[in-house]
């Protein structure tokens, strides 16, 4: 599939048309979805319709994504289009606003496709959670895609679209596109607007692009990102502006007692990434992440502690599942949660228990203590390294329906991506290599606050060295 | 195990879900495994947490109040409603 910078070039130039590009996307979806899963819904009729409005511009007016169609993470506000959060408590409801990262694409001229499978309400790494059946892994079927936006990350892979996006709580837009071989990066929180988009964990969600390659999600960041008087977390941010960036005037910390005992295949990625990087000039130290390997357990105690709150807005009376047969107002409550999925119930269970007044002190403070804590750690490694290096996820993609995996090892799959949720910084997740069953394997570059010109410039250098 | 069933009812009451005899059963062993899990946070020293708060955080606009211009639009997508009020069962 063409990048998404060659079909806006081109679209703008007149040397194809928006019509055209959105043709070959929906016939690629037409023919792999269906074994994928990676689309819930595609938009074909009114998708070609904005396509011919585009092209209907004078070419100098057409926007900076013009004809790139966009497969949009299903928990983001659509106006008009049905939103569920792959969750069937929203069954019937459909989005009333859209969502400032909607807006800002449509601004540009992009085409939204469809809505991207997940995992319900973004919760889960291999998006098995979604109430409607698992997104495959586009270069293996019989493996996960990862998640939680495992359909935004599989769309891009099976050159569906050239651009997706997803969100990234604890590593749901980097885990799959580790798993899927392309391009992920969550950026600084605060970076791009969350208005509109269906709260997780408020003090961690974050959107971001998903990309073929580093130079398409610079371009897509560029557009979504930037102030946004609707989102208080990101009032003062200024737009990412891409710059040009030499990695040979970089220093990369590594740190190696948060990342021991890799998987062999990994291990060898990363080595071999380093030397790619010390061909090009970039100098590396070792670091210390002392607290890191914290930051699992206390995503999960932050993270569902938010969402028991987040996701108690989810009753059913307003919009949303609603059950017939309830007595009394307690009654449809507890017969309209019913819809909620195993998962999303465990978590939500978990963060109540975390949050109740006899518990909070031993769990929610204390992890929010921890989080601190950690990004401490980060804080004080970035004053002497311009980004760190880590593999994006502890193994490549796994079995789909794997039974060996319980709760725990599941969770753990997020064992590299969380800090960065947890210290609000970007990382951009990159393929480099395969293991020995082919698979891509991840690797992750996180940068200080609002640095993601440094973490794109050294993932670019990682580009096609492998 | 770090969580009773008698605890993951009162819970599960408080997160307005109804929940089995087996469902109860198998939250206690689940949410007991990641709560003896995260156990580990307590061997963490945070006792320089609060004296020296965290630099860099996102910085937050003013909490001004306004006028929100979707929501008409979000009272009209209620699932039951009457002129302009959302209809809920009795709560007495």
């Amino acid at each position: 599939m063409m990048k998404a910078r060659e079909t806006a070039q081109k679209v703008r130039a007149g040397v194809i048309t928006a019509t055209q590009a959105a043709q070959d996307c929906l016939a690629q979806i037409e023919k792999l979805n269906p074994q994928l899963n990676a689309f819930l819904e595609i938009f074909g009729e009114e998708a070609l319709a904005r396509a011919a409005q585009i092209d209907a511009k004078p070419a100098a007016q057409r926007g900076a994504l013009a004809g790139i169609c966009v497969a949009l993470k299903d928990n983001m506000e659509f106006a008009g289009h049905t939103m569920s959060c792959a969750s069937r408590m929203l069954a019937g409801y459909k989005a009333v606003y859209n969502a400032t990262v909607v807006e800002r694409l449509l601004a540009a001229d992009a085409i939204i496709i469809g809505r991207a499978n997940m995992d319900e309400f973004a919760m889960g790494s291999s998006n098995e959670n979604s109430a409607f059946g698992p997104v495959k892994n586009p270069l293996d079927l019989t493996r996960v895609s990862g998640g939680s936006s495992g359909g935004s990350a599989a769309a891009v892979a099976a050159g569906m679209v050239s651009l997706a996006l997803g969100s990234d709580t604890g590593g749901s837009i980097r885990q799959p596109a580790a798993f899927c071989g392309v391009v992920g990066i969550k950026p600084t929180y605060g970076r791009v607007s969350r208005r509109g988009l269906a709260a997780f964990a408020s003090s961690l969600d974050q959107i971001g692009p998903i990309t073929a390659d580093v130079e398409d999600n610079i371009l897509a960041l560029s557009v979504i990102s930037g102030e946004d008087k609707n989102d208080s977390t990101c009032a003062a941010r200024a737009p990412f502006a891409a710059e040009n960036c030499e990695v040979k005037n970089l220093t990369v910390g590594v740190p190696q007692d948060f990342i021991k005992d890799l998987n062999p295949a990994i291990a060898s990625a990363l080595g071999k990434a380093k030397g790619v990087l010390q061909n090009k000039g970039v100098k590396f130290k070792d670091i210390s992440l002392p607290h890191a390997k914290y930051a699992l357990p206390a995503y999960y105690i932050v993270a569902c502690s938010e969402a028991s709150s987040n996701l108690a807005r989810f009753d059913g009376l307003r919009y949303g599942h609603k059950a017939q047969d309830a007595k009394d107002l307690e009654d449809t409550y507890l017969k309209n949660r019913a819809a909620f999925g195993p998962e999303v119930k465990r978590r939500i269970m978990l963060g109540t228990y975390s949050l109740g007044s006899a518990h909070a002190q031993d769990y929610y403070l204390k992890a929010k203590k921890v989080c601190d804590v950690i990004r401490r750690d980060f804080e004080l490694a970035f004053s002497g390294v311009d980004a760190i290096l880590t593999p994006a996820t502890p193994t490549t993609a796994f079995k789909l329906n794997d039974k060996n995996k319980d709760l725990l090892s599941l969770y753990l799959s997020d064992l590299y991506t969380v800090p960065a949720n947890i210290a609000g910084v970007p990382a951009v997740s990159a393929p480099f290599g395969r293991d020995g069953d082919n698979l891509p394997i991840g690797l992750q570059v996180y940068g200080n606050y609002c640095e993601e010109n440094k973490i794109y410039a050294l993932a670019a250098a990682l580009e096609g060295q492998w | 195990m770090a969580i009773t069933i008698d605890e993951i009812k009162k819970t599960a009451k408080l997160a307005k879900f109804e929940i089995t005899q087996e469902e109860a059963n198998l939250y206690a062993a689940q949410l007991s495994a990641v709560l003896d899990w995260a156990a580990q946070l307590q061997s963490v020293d945070t006792s320089a947490t609060a004296a020296a708060p965290v630099q860099n955080s996102a910085p937050l606009r003013a909490d001004k109040a306004a006028i929100n211009p979707a929501a008409p639009a979000i009272t009209a997508a209620f699932n039951d409603r009457e002129n302009n009020l959302l209809r809920v069962k009795k709560v007495l």
